[in-house]
């Protein structure tokens, strides 16, 4: 998986990593929603400017973004000329059949563009200055208040981290099986579609009995250390609330309304 | 036919043009021949399995050539029409039993095979003989290979490969969390394949006794380097180099330098455990 971009962790150290993980997950979400208030090319002007700035900071290379959105860029393409093709409003620029060419689907157009870049970006970014680890505690500290509705939230978060715990260790044994499988004569990818699903069969069923022994060791193993469902569980690491986090939301807050005075 | 493996100058990275390159295989230079049995070791890291992986094409090197017999891969070697090179070299990784997926060990056995275009009275036998050679009793052919034992699994894995009829074997420690039997069947298994069939068997090892006893020819490697290619007395008798290369001392030489400090000298050294055993009865009856 050499070019898996797409949600990797790269240890730089930046500013935006040292962010506490909670803060930076909500503020992702809240940027991802303030991108559907943008509607005017000054707002999405600001928004750009504001994710080069992120980017910048992060230390990030430019190339992973690239490589994020590239693996989306057909269904991108294909959206825009869905919203080129089929709009209608306002001035009418080229007609034939039922293909309507106006201005209003060029502009929207291109606003959907800049969403999808924008949000790839902003989630890529995340991704880089998180580790998986983190993400999970993050994301259980914002289901906190679900606690009072009894939703079971430290099970959840912990199903969460062990999901992205053996990522990395399914990916390898996927290279493992398919390896083995190649050296027996299995050619993965090639002939008609039917016999490119059945090339998989040697590869899934092997895996799957994998994946279900490493559940029933990870068990057996936990508890063996005590673990119980639903009880209370103290944390390895406890993230504080740095300064920086407190100026990132004054800077989210700034950003929407400077959005919100640049809207049409 | 000429089956010798030629590395030239390979050099592999990991992830080329990323944060995480890392150099697996730093400019190798090795000949196996046809016919030997050849041990590889090294500490975990030291690009022991990259090496054998390019041997059948699974990975190609970034830069340099690779010659199994009339084979050649380079870096640009296209990735259909390999098979004929995965028939000639059969490879079995670690923890074998991972890639058994069929319903039946019968049909697991047929796989590689079938994939070659082998036809079926010609498979027929293949199951027969190779079952036979790795020990699995026929009455487990239609049973899942599921139901195996862990031992039985690896029999059949084994099996899996050798159905291919390959005249090289690579195996990445066989015999891995395998009880002391299992362990000595399967080295003897290989012994035999070199000897009554000429196979060349390339064999990646931490087992060092295993190593000293059976292989023809010891590669050890450091840090994606090549860093010795020796007979294995060569390599075993000398303190310093197993030193250097953080290698454990087989048992059989352990012996020998134990008795050489009380004075008990044998004549030759003997790596295999049986002939030590006989050599030092046969000094004890001269005294």
């Amino acid at each position: 998986m050499d070019n898996f971009i797409f949600g990797r962790y790269l240890p730089m150290g930046s500013i935006i990593h040292k962010m506490n993980p909670a803060a930076k997950i909500f503020l992702c979400f809240y940027f991802v929603i303030l991108v559907f208030f943008a509607n005017s090319f000054f707002s999405y002007f600001a928004m750009s400017l504001f994710v080069i700035i992120l980017i910048f900071l992060s230390k990030s290379p430019i190339k992973m973004f690239f490589k994020g959105i590239m693996p989306l860029i057909w269904i991108i393409l294909f959206t825009i000329l869905i919203q080129i093709l089929f709009s209608s409003g306002g001035d009418i620029i080229y007609k034939i059949w039922i293909i309507n060419i106006t201005t209003l689907g060029i502009k929207n157009a291109m606003f959907l563009f800049m969403r999808f870049i924008l949000i790839i970006s902003i989630s890529t970014i995340l991704t880089i200055t998180t580790d998986p680890l983190e993400i999970s505690s993050g994301i259980s500290i914002l289901l906190n208040p679900l606690k009072k509705i009894k939703f079971p939230v430290e099970t959840f978060s912990l199903m969460i981290s062990i999901a992205l715990r053996f990522v990395p260790t399914l990916t390898d044994e996927t290279k493992t099986i398919m390896d083995a499988q190649r050296s027996r004569g299995v050619d993965f990818g090639s002939g008609g579609l039917i016999k490119r699903i059945k090339s998989f069969i040697p590869l899934l069923i092997p895996l799957f009995v994998s994946a279900f022994k490493h559940a029933d060791s990870l068990s057996i193993a936990m508890e063996s250390r005590g673990y119980k469902i639903n009880s209370k569980r103290t944390h390895y690491q406890n993230y504080k609330w740095s300064n920086f986090d407190t100026i990132s939301f004054f800077v989210a807050i700034l950003l929407s309304i400077i959005i919100f005075m640049l809207r049409n | 036919m000429d089956n010798s493996i030629l590395f030239k100058n390979v050099t592999y990275k990991y992830q080329t043009n990323t944060p995480f390159q890392h150099t697996a295989l730093d400019n190798i230079n090795l000949k196996i021949k046809p016919g030997s049995f050849v041990s590889i070791v090294g500490k975990t890291g030291s690009g022991k399995s990259t090496l054998i992986k390019h041997i059948n094409a699974l990975l190609k090197p970034n830069s340099g050539t690779i010659n199994v017999g009339e084979f050649t891969i380079k870096p640009n070697t296209n990735n259909k029409n390999l098979k004929k090179l995965r028939r000639k070299v059969g490879m079995v990784f670690q923890f074998p039993e991972q890639q058994l997926f069929a319903n039946t060990v019968k049909e697991d056995i047929s796989f590689g095979p079938l994939n070659f275009g082998f036809n079926k009275e010609k498979i027929s036998n293949i199951i027969n003989k190779v079952s036979n050679l790795v020990g699995i009793d026929d009455s487990l052919l239609n049973k899942s290979p599921f139901e195996l034992s862990g031992g039985q699994q690896r029999r059949v894995a084994i099996a899996d490969v050798l159905a291919t009829n390959p005249e090289i074997l690579i195996l990445d420690e066989p015999t891995a969390g395998l009880d002391p039997e299992g362990k000595k069947f399967i080295m003897t298994l290989l012994k035999q394949l070199n000897e009554n069939q000429n196979i060349t068997i390339i064999l990646v090892s931490h087992q060092m006794d295993d190593v000293a006893k059976y292989s023809d020819e010891v590669i050890v490697m450091q840090d994606g380097k090549l860093v010795q290619q020796c007979y294995p007395d060569e390599l075993f008798t000398n303190v310093n180099l197993l030193k250097k290369y953080d290698l454990q001392m087989p048992i059989s030489v352990k012996i020998n330098l134990m008795l050489n400090e009380k004075d008990f000298k044998l004549n030759d050294l003997h790596l295999d455990e049986d002939e030590l055993i006989d050599a030092i009865i046969n000094k004890l009856k001269e005294c």
